[in-house]
């Protein structure tokens, strides 16, 4: 079993604390019937950011949890948006010049 | 969702020069108070020729003076911090707009969990009196300082007072008036128990460093209580040992008053204990014995406790100073976020988040009776068993006073040998109750509970789990439980309460007169024993009829249009109504029973 946080569910008030902290991999979300968070076991990359937040410590780490980095890389990776290519890159800062140039010329 | 609000004023109408004296003079006349206390006693202390310059008196100083220099030096510290007017509150903060989009569209998604907004309420925050009564920093510290002085003086009074508990304060005010007050408290308001608690008030006071100043660094190692621990259950199993002990030891009277003051100092002790080891009020959740039963009874009362007049603007708020604090108040020290409460059970009404809240959106309202029983969405089982083994301690109460009851007791003590055991505890304990029969009473009602909630679900062919409908239905034996222990602690109450009047001139029993009431002999006896039974008769009858209110109310919000749900209704319904007959039923039999009882037989 993966090392996540774990909830407090007699403590946790659903005040959306820990939610708003878990901002790298969104692991945390607000069970709506329960008024209780609850954590994604594929998710959470026990960072701890949750545990500082919470001012009722409803939610902790075991002690012995450390943060899982190729996690949080994994799904880091996955999310973000596919990077663009050196060429493409260097073709539109070139592109971005000329227009420039073409600009201060016209105003010229 | 939200209810309609008045517009709240910009700047307070008690702004005005006046109510600044009066909010700096306030702190000083309670210093002042207790003072004044502190030298009335020692005067007559040292007054009373015989008993000056003994053990007696060497007790009374060593606990007086300590306790009031620690008092008096807390406050010049928070009066001198206040004095510039630090906790004056310069209006509210504008409403944030993302409150009327994302805020109502997330309230619109929990709206079943937030059903507990409906209703007709109103709102005592829209009072300017009780606005800046709730604003101010000394308004819990004014609520406990007369009570903290007089549990001090109960703790002397045990220890060096009379023996004979009707002329000892330590008696007679914690079991003849205390214990009525607190029911009659708990059913009027809720936890306004807790708001004045003077064991847990001491405690916070170390803790804070302070008596009502906002200070920066809490004196704890604060810990967090372990999540394994975190239920009700440990205060309802500390409620039902601490009924056995005082059984046991016989301590709620006629008892020797020592092991009344020993009681309270013990529980300011382990409170002290929990709040220099744990973070806010541990103790209170997870510690007081009385905790269960207040928060249980206080379902009944019609205030709802400071809760957010609108969740909207909650859902929006990333800053919580209600739970984190600012530096104007402690964040919430019962672990309540008033954003999402949905019962008064843990509001201990300190009214922290009034002060925090920047938005000026917290409220107390007072509302319809029976309300935070039913409608709370989460229903908790912890909660659920707790109440079921309250109940058994309520029939152990009425059980015990039966003689049926002692002599079966007297045969299972003498044949398990616990005899022995009490003897050798302390040579003047019969040994009574024993625990194996108090903890076999007790549990009979968790069990059965649970065998009715089972046939709901064997009515419901298995679609509604018997777990289920024990959860929710246990809540409907609330009402019954509260005005039920209420009515087995009037008899006492009401007919040894008017000792006080006594005792107040004289809590020591030394031949004192304080206030000239000393001589007033009132034989309450003869005025309470006639009506008694009947008072007690009716509060059950009201709790049965507010109980299957809340029952009907249970089914109609949570069991509607699912199988078999108008048939457990019936069966819960039958289940209270059972409990009331046996209840009334033994109320009647202890009053026949009674020799001095008009009703009992003439042999």
């Amino acid at each position: 079993m993966a090392t996540i946080a774990i909830v407090n569910h007699e403590r946790c008030v659903g005040c959306e604390l820990c939610t708003r902290a878990c901002g790298v991999t969104h692991a945390i979300q607000l069970d709506l019937e329960r008024n209780w968070v609850e954590v994604s076991e594929e998710l959470c990359w026990a960072c701890g950011a949750c545990e500082r937040m919470c001012p009722f410590s409803a939610i902790a780490l075991p002690p012995w949890a450390e943060p899982n980095k190729e996690l949080r890389d994994s799904i880091y990776a996955k999310n973000r948006k596919p990077k663009k290519s050196r060429v493409v890159a260097q073709a539109e800062e070139i592109g971005e010049e000329e227009e420039e140039e073409m600009l201060v010329g016209r105003s010229q | 969702m939200a209810t309609p609000q008045r517009e709240i004023p910009a700047t307070s109408p008690y702004s005005r020069p006046f109510y600044k004296w009066l909010d700096r003079l306030a702190p000083i006349g309670l210093a002042l108070f207790m003072m004044a206390v502190f030298v009335d006693y020692s005067w007559w202390m040292l007054k009373s020729p015989t008993h000056i310059a003994t053990w007696r008196s060497l007790i009374f100083f060593a606990i007086w003076i300590p306790t009031t220099l620690f008092y008096v030096i807390m406050a010049i510290k928070d009066i001198a911090q206040n004095w510039n007017g630090r906790w004056e509150f310069a209006g509210p903060k504008a409403r944030n707009p993302l409150a009327d989009t994302v805020g109502a569209q997330k309230a619109e998604m929990q709206r079943d969990f937030f059903r507990s907004v409906t209703g007709k309420r109103y709102d005592l925050t829209q009072n300017a009196f009780f606005r800046w009564l709730f604003h101010r920093r000394w308004y819990q510290f004014a609520a406990q300082l007369p009570n903290v002085i007089i549990f001090n003086i109960v703790i002397i009074a045990g220890l060096v007072g009379v023996v004979n508990p009707n002329r000892n304060f330590a008696t007679v005010i914690t079991w003849y008036v205390w214990f009525g007050v607190l029911f009659v408290l708990m059913i009027g308001v809720g936890r306004a128990w807790c708001l004045i608690c003077p064991f847990s008030a001491q405690a916070e006071w170390v803790q804070r460093l302070g008596l009502f100043g906002k200070g920066k660094k809490l004196f704890t190692r604060g810990l967090k209580w372990p999540q394994k621990y975190s239920t009700l259950l440990i205060s309802v199993f500390f409620f039902l040992g601490l009924t056995w002990a005082e059984e046991f030891y016989n301590i709620a009277g006629p008892g020797k008053p020592a092991f009344t003051s020993m009681l309270v100092a013990g529980i300011i002790i382990w409170d002290l204990f929990y709040a220099l080891t744990f973070e806010r009020r541990s103790f209170c959740h997870y510690g007081c014995p009385l905790n269960g039963v207040i928060g249980v009874v206080s379902a009944v009362a019609p205030f709802e406790g400071f809760r957010a007049k609108d969740r909207t603007l909650c859902k929006t708020c990333t800053t919580k100073e209600c739970m984190k604090g600012s530096n104007r108040s402690y964040g919430c020290g019962w672990y309540e976020y008033p954003g999402s409460m949905s019962s008064n059970f843990y509001c201990g009404l300190t009214g922290e988040c009034f002060k925090g809240c920047p938005y000026e959106n917290i409220g107390l309202s007072v509302h319809a009776p029976l309300k935070e029983a039913y409608q709370p969405k989460k229903k908790r089982f912890d909660l659920a068993v707790g109440v079921t083994l309250m109940m058994g301690a309520l029939f152990f109460e009425i059980v015990n006073a039966t003689p049926q009851y002692a002599a079966f007791d007297n045969w299972l003590s003498h044949v398990t040998g616990w005899v022995a055991i009490a003897k050798a505890l302390d040579g003047q304990l019969s040994g009574y109750p024993n625990p194996l029969d108090y903890m076999g009473i007790i549990l009979l009602f968790p069990l059965f509970g649970w065998i009715i909630a089972n046939v709901g679900s064997w009515i419901s062919r298995g679609q509604i789990k018997a777990r289920e409908l024990f959860t929710r239905y246990s809540y409907g034996w609330i009402p019954l439980f509260g005005l039920g222990i209420l009515a087995r602690q009037l008899p006492k109450v009401l007919t040894n309460g008017p000792t006080i009047a006594q005792v107040i001139s004289d809590p020591f029993g030394f031949g004192w007169n304080m206030f000239g009431t000393a001589d007033m002999n009132m034989h309450a006896r003869s005025f309470a024993y006639h009506w008694i039974l009947f008072v007690q008769l009716s509060l059950v009858i009201i709790g049965a009829v507010a109980s299957i209110v809340v029952n009907q109310k249970i089914s109609q919000l949570d069991f509607r249009g699912r199988p078999g749900a108008r048939a457990i209704n019936v069966l819960m319904n039958g289940t209270i109504v059972f409990l009331m007959v046996l209840l009334l039923g033994g109320y009647y039999y202890i009053a026949l029973i009674n020799p001095g009882h008009p009703l009992a037989p003439p042999f």
